[in-house]
Formats: structure tokens, C-alpha cells, sequence
């Protein structure tokens, strides 16, 4: 025997409690991964934002178009390698608000250039370009609906009213984990072609979408853009994509803070629950650690002895959290979806499970801190004749 | 029956464990409340909005004003409808609007999308539930605005006296309005013709329409419905305002309610060491108590009622830590409306009621096994222990 | 184990002047009042005395688990009160063994861990942290017994692992506090007769306090204590 086996034999001392403790440790684990992710899904599309890229909109908000106009000026300037645009459709398939998802009429001959992570065959790629109104669709919608090459997608419109039908000719995959493919883009054209527009609405744009040469020469670029446009009736703002993103979720930091709130208050009570545990079990071996105590260990070893426990209690409890989470997230972005449209696959990052099992580690040895140094403080000669 | 106050001593006696306990369980109790609560103020912030003699008339197929249209003879038929309420001076109180969406300085650097609403002669007068609270309305044909009461405040010239900046030109804001805490509260509203004009908008993105009495809304929302002159949509004015909050709310209420579940696991597991540690060191005791004739049943009924204790006292904690956050406002984005709200904790006996149950609830059931253990204790061996 | 035994002209324990007084709520009670005494090495020493006498004190003071409140402790020639609280650690460690009334051995853990308990605090390897625990064990009669845990032994039982752990890293000096006060005779005497054992083979040094008359008859030496003074 050693001390690990002294160690070892005092977590058997109570396996009822010790399972119980862990158990709870491990749902408190398990929360708070689920709220990291939940967080995490805030900025999933800031994450996922390139650094070369810009978002030109109307200075006024997002929702005012601007000219198309503008595609020409800013495709001239210098350090701009590739612009396209897109426009928010807002067409659903069915009447009610359940079967969202995005769908943009982009431009088909520049998209890809700007937006090289979605990744389309060849030959899919050339027959949408060649169908002004031809659509491309991500792999998970496409998944969704059933839809495959060669289907026709009615789109009902709410901002361009009517019946819309596209040609799907394409379903791109992400050429790397985290990229969205829940939408559906279709041409430009059909949209502004169509004898169904107002004259005030042809030839606008939601947004244009620019790379640039340098990644770090990205401000003087968005500086030269706004300049161009200042004195016209269509003032822009233009931000990388990421900062674009970033106004979204920073709208919305009052649920992030709630929510991060919220994961504080599940590390205390794990530090609570794994505290108490500790206490009990400091309680009834005040005995044993006076005896040990008089036998000659050090302070220390008694402080290591409970420490040793809560550690192994915060490992156990991070390990099967790590293993659960994953599988809840699954469940709640599957009850969440109908709502607000199909979740990116795999949320879970392992960024975030090694941050969790971290803090769960060091929550515990910290709710080890008080029991151990109580441990320790009771006077040996009196521990000694302690009845648990 | 074993008295209660065996069982308030003895908790008294581990008062840490017992305080840990309890804190533990409140702490659940306390997210539990304050979730249904927030998702409560959002709908009451934003289903509270309406009034039901109203009804919104929209573009077919439209989920908000900000992706309606509607042309402008529409309003001409429809103020001709014959159940349409007429103002003080026999106008009839139909008011096309313009809702459009505004980026507003917030803090720092950030920015808070915020809803202008152009409004028309009658969109005060349809609209008893506005309430000026200081200023005035603002002059037909300016720039003035009167903003929601809970835009003040939010942005540096956000605030009665102050000019606000956007599309190019200035708007000074002359008055402040309260809306019975509806979805109008977190609105600008302006004057249509010079908001439309600015923002180059010549269709109107809605009608309101009210009508005589509430009683006619169905009829009136038919007749839209079928007539042929207009693909339009009518809707009762409470009914589109519930919608325009229902994700925000579904996603508060999911995501508190699951979180709520998950850590009441943790809490009765929290509740059930507690109540472990209880009876194994009150062996002697329990086995004196059979000794002396009491049932089992009335064993089991003593730590239950003592788990439940520990569980109550929980609910109460955490039920008024709950309270304590209705002085804290929340202003965040409503992703269908992409614009801007604000709402607050908003407490009902019934969630309270839910609280404290709810944490009675998890310490019965933390306090069923251990319960049972003890009940089953043979009494010779509890005596020797 | 050191068996040879060499007559040691310096006593194991001195204590001069030494009072302890202890503090309950504001109340100061004195418990012992200026004992001076002479422990000789390889004497085997009780004290009785009724119950507050200050007999527990004193063991707790000559064992260095407890600090006088004035007076000098000196066990093998070492004044305790210049240790500091992890010196005395290791001192006691090194040089005292004990034996309680309830033996204090840790329930989790088998006979012969709990017996080997004492040796992780010295650089024995492995084996031969065994062979000493087996020896141990052998002396007090149970070398069948090792792989019990404590509560599968009856009280006498558990007392004799209790003293095979206060012998198996060969302190000078073992200090019994009531060691049969929880035993039945036969059992109380299985553990005297080993304390004569240790004494007389092994040459130890006991210090035992006691209220059994019994025991204390096979102590060398009775002393009486009564309200904190020597009588």
C-alpha cells in the first residue's frame, strides 16, 4: 500500500455517496457544456466569418437595399479581388413560421468567389449559372425537404409577394466543418427580371459581400468603399463580416450574459454539492485523521488525502458529463429546430468539453479547500476521541 | 406521526450540510422562476401589444410589417368598410404605417436595432393603449418623433429634448409614450409621409384598422380574406403581436425549462446525499423511536417530511431571489423582427406557486430512498449501532 | 527491530513544572498543576486517577500532541517545545508509538495496511514494509488475520492490530490511553500480556493510563493522579 492506496481505499469508504456525488457532478457538467454550446450558437456565424471578407450594407440598417449599381465602383477598387451581392428573400415553403430557413437570391456568376467554403461539382455549378432562376442548396436543407438535383422549390414570398418556383440544380457541401449549409440561394436574376417587381425595387441589393487582397489592409478597404458612397442617397457602412456578425450577437448580449449567468450559478452548485459531500465525509473521519495525525503524518498529507478525493470526484464527474452532453445538445437543437430552422451538425466543440472538464476539476478541488482544512485544524488530541 | 420539531432540530443540528442543502436547491429553484418569468415579460411585453377591436392588415403571406407591403389605395377601400370606427371628427380610424428599421448608437460602439413606425392621422386614435407620459405628439409633415418609453435612455439622444440622427437627417425627439408595457414601448415613432420618404418608401407596410367592437374582428378579418380588389391579410391586432414574440419566448422557455430540468436532477441528487448522511447518522435514533413503537410508516414519513422540508425551504429562497430581479430590465434582439425589445421579470402567483413546489417537490423525491432506508432498518441493529 | 537491549542512563521522559490549562468559553480551568516527573527508559509506567484528573493530558503532553501551558516536556532528551507543529510530526513519527481506548484504526482498511500505516512515513521499500508488518503481526498472535478489516475483528482484536501498528517502525516510547477500557477481560488481558512482552523482550518504554486496577498491577510503577497534581 501507499498513499494513493490510502487514497483509493477512503473513496470506498461511502460508494453510495461517492456514486450520488459524482452523478450530480457529472449533470452539472453536463449543463454547462449545454449552455457553452448554447452560447457558442450565438456566435456560430461570427466563428465562422473569414477575416478577408466585408460586409457593405446601408448605413441605415440592413434591412434599406442599396443600388446595384455600386457592384461596379466597388469591384474598380484597389485591394478588392472579388464582390458579390446578395438579397434576404424571406420566402417559406409552407404557411407557418415552422418551416424556416434561409433563402437569398445571390449573384450566381460572383458567389463563389467571394463565398469559396461552400462547395459545389463542376457541373452543377456551370447548369445554375446557366438558369437564371437555378438554386443551389445546402447538403443538411437539402436533406430536410428530400429535395435533389432536378426538383422545383416553390417559395412563397413575404417582401416579393407571390409563388416563386427555382430549379434546383446543386447542393453544396462545406468545404470545412462549421460551415452552414441550411440555406437555399438561388439567382438574382429571376428576382429582378421578373415583371412582378415595382420599378422602385428593381435593380436593389441587400448587401454586397467583398475580398480583399490583404486581410490586413481590410479597414483601409472598407474606409475607401464608405468614402465612395458618402454624398450619394445610398450611404454605406461597411465592417469584416466578422464585426458584421459580432452587431447580432452584441444585440442579443442580453441572453448571452443570462445565460452565462446562469452556467456561473451551475459551477457553484457543483461547488456546493461536491463541498457538502466533502464536509460529511471530513466529519466522520475526524478520527482517522487525528489518528493519522498522531501516528506522525504531516498537515499535509491529511489536506492531500481529502484534495486527492474532491480531484477524483471533479475527474469522474468531468469524464461522464463530457460523454453526456454532447448526446443533450443533440436533443435540444433537434426540439429547437422546428422553430427557428435546422442547427449545424456537431455544436459541440472540443473546445469546449476540455474548458468544462477543466472547470469542473477545479471547482472540485476548490470545494475540497474548506473540508481539508478543517481536517487539519481540529486539535489532534481531541480528534482522537471523536465518535463519528 | 413523529413531531415535526424531531426533524427542524435535527437539520438544525448539520446546519452546514442542511445550509448547503438548501442553497443548492434554491439555486435551481431560483433559475427555474426567473426563466418563466422572463419568458412571461416577453410575452406580456410583446402579446400585450393590441388592442381587440384592432386588426393589421398585411401583404398575403407576410410574418411582419418589415416585410409587408401594402399600396396605398388599399387603405382608401378599406376605410370604407362599413363596421370601421370613426375618430372625434368622424375620421375613420383606418392608419396605413411604414415600419422600418433603424440602427441607433447604443453604448460604446455598438450598435441596437430599433423599429420606426411612420405613422398616420389616426394611429393614435386607433390606439387607446398609448398614452403620452410627456411632450407631445409630434407636428404631421416635420421630423419630430415621440419615442417608447423604454427607447429612453437607450442611446445617447434617446430622451425628450434630444435629436436623433438617421437616414441622412435629423429628428428631434418632442415627446415620450407608454403603451401599457406592450411591444410599442421599444418603438420610434414618426410621421409616415416624411419617414417613407426618407427611407424611399411609397407603400405602406401595414393598415390598423379599428372597428366598432372586438366582436367584429372575424367578420372583418373574412371580408379581407375574399374580397378580390387586394391579396391582403387581416389579422387581429393582439394575435400578430403574440406571434411576433412567440420564438423569442419558445426559445427562453426551452432553453430555461430544459436547463431547469437538468439541474433538478442535480438537486435531488444533492437533497438525496444530504438526507443519506441524515439517517446513517441517526441510526441509534431511529431504531430508538421503532423501539419505543413507532411504525415504520411513520419513519419513512418523518424523513420524507424532513427531505421536504429541506426542499421547501429551497423554494422559498430561490422563489425570492427570483423576485428580486424584477428590477432588472432586459433589452435584446427579436430575431423574427430583427429589431430591438425590452421586457422585464415578470413574477405570477402562479410561477411562484410553481417554485415553491417544485422545490418540495425535488426534496420528496431526494428524500424517497433514504426514507426507505431507514424505514427498512432492522431495529435490533439500529439499536447496537 | 532493535532487540539488543543497553541500559540507557538518561530517563525517557521529563517533565519539570509543567501545568496545562484550558480555556472553556471565558472560564479558565486548570487541568494539571506543576508536575514534575522522571519516566526511566524501559520502565513501563501507569497512571490512574478518577476521571478529569488530567491523566489524558499528560499522555497527550508526553506524546507531543498537545503543548503545555507552562513547564518544560523532555522525551529521549529533547525538549518538545522547540518542534514546530511538522518537526513534532516527524518526531512522533519516529519515536512514539500509541495504543487508544478505541483503537482508532481506519475502518476502510485491512489489518495489515492499517498496521503498515506508520512505515509510509519512513524510506522502507515495499518488501520490506511487509516483512516488518508480518512480523508485526505474528507478535501480537494474528498473522492470520491480515487481510480483515476492523470490523470483522472483535475489540481485542482490533486493540492487538492497534499494537502491532504502535511497534512496527520501533518507536522508544509507547503511550496507551485506557488500552483495555473498551475490552472484556480476556481480552484485556491478551493486550496486557503483550504489553509485557514489549517491555520485557523488546525493552520499550510504556506510558499507560488506566482506570482498570487490573492493569495497572503489571505496570513497574503506579502513579496517582487527582485534580491536575501527582500524588
Amino acid at each position: 500500500m501507499n498513499y494513493a492506496g490510502l487514497a483509493a481505499r477512503d473513496l470506498m469508504r461511502n460508494p453510495l455517496r461517492m456514486t450520488l456525488t459524482i452523478l450530480a457532478g457529472a449533470v452539472g457538467v453536463t449543463a454547462f457544456i449545454f449552455l457553452s454550446t448554447v452560447i457558442d450558437l450565438f456566435y456560430y456565424n461570427a466563428r465562422a466569418a473569414q477575416v478577408d471578407r466585408l460586409i457593405v450594407r446601408n448605413k441605415v440598417s440592413f434591412t434599406q437595399p442599396l443600388p446595384l449599381s455600386y457592384y461596379a465602383r466597388i469591384a474598380a477598387l484597389p485591394g478588392v479581388t472579388a464582390v458579390t451581392h446578395q438579397e434576404w428573400f424571406g420566402g417559406k415553403v409552407g404557411d407557418s413560421q415552422k418551416d424556416f430557413f434561409a433563402n437569398f437570391a445571390v449573384d450566381a456568376r460572383t458567389f463563389l468567389d467571394v463565398f469559396p467554403e461552400f462547395v459545389v461539382p463542376p457541373a452543377q455549378l456551370a447548369a445554375f449559372r446557366g438558369d437564371p432562376c437555378g438554386a443551389l442548396v445546402g447538403e443538411q436543407l437539402a436533406q430536410r425537404f428530400g429535395w435533389k438535383v432536378g426538383d422545383r422549390v416553390t417559395l412563397k414570398g413575404q417582401l416579393y409577394p407571390g409563388d416563386w418556383t427555382f430549379n434546383v440544380h446543386g447542393v453544396y457541401r462545406g468545404a470545412r466543418p462549421g460551415v452552414d449549409t441550411t440555406t437555399l440561394v438561388f439567382g438574382y436574376r429571376c428576382l429582378n427580371e421578373s415583371d412582378r417587381l415595382t420599378e422602385a425595387m428593381k435593380d436593389k441589393v441587400g448587401i454586397y459581400a467583398v475580398r480583399v487582397d490583404d486581410p490586413a489592409r481590410s479597414a483601409e478597404v472598407a474606409a475607401a468603399i464608405d468614402r465612395l458612397f458618402d454624398n450619394s442617397p445610398y450611404p454605406t457602412k461597411t465592417e469584416s463580416e466578422k464585426a458584421f456578425q459580432m452587431g447580432f450577437v452584441a444585440m442579443s448580449s442580453a441572453i448571452v450574459t443570462a445565460v452565462r449567468v446562469v452556467s456561473s450559478v451551475i459551477l457553484l452548485i457543483i461547488l456546493l454539492v461536491i463541498g457538502n459531500t466533502l464536509a460529511m465525509g471530513v466529519r466522520e473521519r475526524t478520527r482517522d485523521f487525528a489518528t493519522l495525525r498522531a501516528l506522525g503524518f504531516r498537515p499535509r498529507t491529511v489536506v492531500g488525502l481529502v484534495l486527492a478525493e474532491s480531484s477524483f470526484i471533479g475527474l469522474c464527474s468531468a469524464a461522464l458529463g463530457v460523454t453526456v452532453a454532447p448526446v443533450l445538445v443533440g436533443v435540444f437543437t433537434k426540439l429547437i429546430a422546428a422553430r427557428f430552422g435546422p442547427m449545424p451538425d456537431n455544436l459541440t466543440r472540443a473546445h469546449t468539453l476540455w474548458i468544462s472538464a477543466l472547470a469542473a476539476v477545479v471547482v472540485a478541488l476548490l470545494a475540497g479547500v474548506g473540508p481539508a482544512l478543517r481536517a487539519v485544524r481540529l486539535p489532534v488530541a481531541e480528534g482522537l476521541r471523536k465518535v463519528a | 406521526m413523529v413531531p415535526l420539531f424531531y426533524n427542524t432540530r435535527s437539520l438544525w443540528a448539520r446546519r452546514l450540510s442542511t445550509g448547503l442543502t438548501v442553497v443548492g436547491l434554491g439555486l435551481v429553484v431560483f433559475v427555474f422562476s426567473a426563466v418563466l418569468m422572463l419568458a412571461n415579460g416577453i410575452e406580456s411585453a410583446l402579446a400585450s401589444g393590441g388592442d381587440p377591436s384592432n386588426v393589421v392588415v398585411l401583404r398575403k403571406g407576410a410574418t411582419s410589417e418589415l416585410v409587408s407591403g401594402v399600396g396605398r389605395d388599399a387603405v382608401r377601400v378599406l376605410a370604407t368598410d362599413p363596421q370601421v370606427a370613426s375618430g372625434p371628427e368622424g375620421l375613420p380610424l383606418v392608419a396605413g404605417e411604414r415600419v422600418v428599421l433603424l440602427s441607433l448608437p447604443s453604448g460604446r460602439t455598438q450598435a441596437m436595432n430599433t423599429s420606426a413606425r411612420g405613422i398616420s392621422e389616426a394611429s393614435f386614435e386607433a390606439r387607446p393603449e398609448i398614452q403620452l407620459i410627456s411632450g407631445r405628439r409630434p407636428r404631421p409633415g416635420t421630423n419630430e418623433v415621440v419615442l417608447g418609453r423604454s427607447l429612453v435612455g437607450t442611446s445617447p439622444e434617446a430622451t425628450l429634448g434630444g435629436e436623433l440622427r438617421f437616414a441622412r437627417q435629423r429628428w428631434p425627439v418632442v415627446g415620450v409614450f407608454a403603451a401599457r408595457g406592450g411591444a410599442f414601448e421599444s418603438e420610434v415613432w414618426a410621421d409616415g409621409m416624411r419617414l417613407g420618404t426618407a427611407f424611399g418608401r411609397e407603400d405602406f407596410s401595414s393598415v390598423l384598422v379599428r372597428l366598432r367592437s372586438p366582436a367584429q374582428v372575424d367578420a372583418f378579418v373574412n371580408r379581407v380574406a375574399a374580397d378580390p380588389r387586394f391579396t391582403l391579410e387581416a389579422r387581429p391586432e393582439p394575435a400578430y403581436w403574440a406571434d411576433q414574440a412567440s420564438g423569442l419566448a419558445a426559445f427562453i422557455r426551452v432553453l430555461g425549462l430544459f436547463v431547469s430540468f437538468v439541474f433538478s436532477i442535480g438537486a435531488v441528487l444533492g437533497a438525496m446525499i444530504t438526507m443519506y448522511a441524515q439517517v446513517a447518522t441517526r441510526v441509534a435514533e431511529l431504531g430508538m423511536l421503532r423501539a419505543v413503537g413507532f411504525r415504520r410508516r411513520s419513519v419513512l414519513a418523518s424523513v420524507v417530511v424532513e427531505s421536504a422540508m429541506l426542499g421547501a425551504a429551497g423554494g422559498v429562497l430561490g422563489a425570492l431571489g427570483a423576485l428580486a430581479t424584477r428590477w432588472i430590465h432586459v433589452r435584446t434582439l427579436n430575431f423574427q423582427t430583427f429589431a430591438a425589445v425590452s421586457f422585464g421579470f415578470s413574477p405570477t402567483p402562479a410561477i411562484l406557486l410553481g417554485a415553491l413546489l417544485f422545490g418540495t417537490g425535488m426534496g420528496l423525491l431526494g428524500g424517497l430512498l433514504p426514507a426507505l432506508r431507514a424505514s427498512r432498518l432492522s431495529i435490533l441493529d439500529a439499536l447496537r449501532a | 527491530m532493535n532487540l539488543d537491549a543497553r541500559p540507557a542512563p538518561a530517563p525517557m521522559v521529563r517533565l519539570r513544572g509543567v501545568s496545562k490549562t484550558y480555556r472553556r468559553g471565558t472560564v479558565e480551568v486548570p487541568v494539571l498543576a506543576g508536575v514534575d516527573l522522571t519516566i526511566a527508559t524501559g520502565a513501563f509506567e501507569a497512571f490512574m486517577g478518577p476521571s478529569g484528573s488530567g491523566k489524558s493530558t499528560l499522555l497527550n503532553l508526553v506524546s507531543g500532541l498537545d503543548r503545555p501551558t507552562t513547564g518544560v516536556v523532555e522525551v529521549a532528551g529533547r525538549d518538545l517545545a522547540l518542534l514546530d507543529d511538522r518537526e513534532l510530526s516527524d518526531w512522533r513519527a519516529a519515536h512514539v508509538g500509541f495504543v487508544f481506548q478505541l483503537y482508532n484504526l481506519i475502518p476502510v482498511l485491512t489489518a495489515a495496511e492499517n498496521v503498515e500505516l506508520p512505515l509510509l512515513l519512513t524510506p522502507l521499500s515495499r518488501g520490506e514494509r511487509r516483512r516488518h508488518v508480518a512480523a508485526a503481526l505474528e507478535l501480537v498472535g494474528l498473522g492470520h488475520r491480515v487481510g480483515h478489516r476492523p470490523p470483522q475483528m472483535s475489540g481485542g482484536e482490533q486493540q492487538r492490530v492497534a499494537i502491532a501498528r504502535a511497534i512496527v517502525s520501533d518507536p522508544d516510547l509507547i503511550i496507551a490511553d485506557e488500552p483495555t477500557g473498551d475490552l472484556d477481560r480476556k481480552g484485556a488481558e491478551a493486550v496486557l500480556d503483550l504489553f509485557g512482552v514489549l517491555h520485557r523482550d523488546l525493552h520499550k518504554t510504556l506510558v499507560m493510563v488506566t482506570h482498570d486496577p487490573h492493569a495497572a498491577e503489571r505496570a513497574g510503577r503506579v502513579h496517582h493522579l487527582d485534580k491536575g497534581v501527582l500524588q
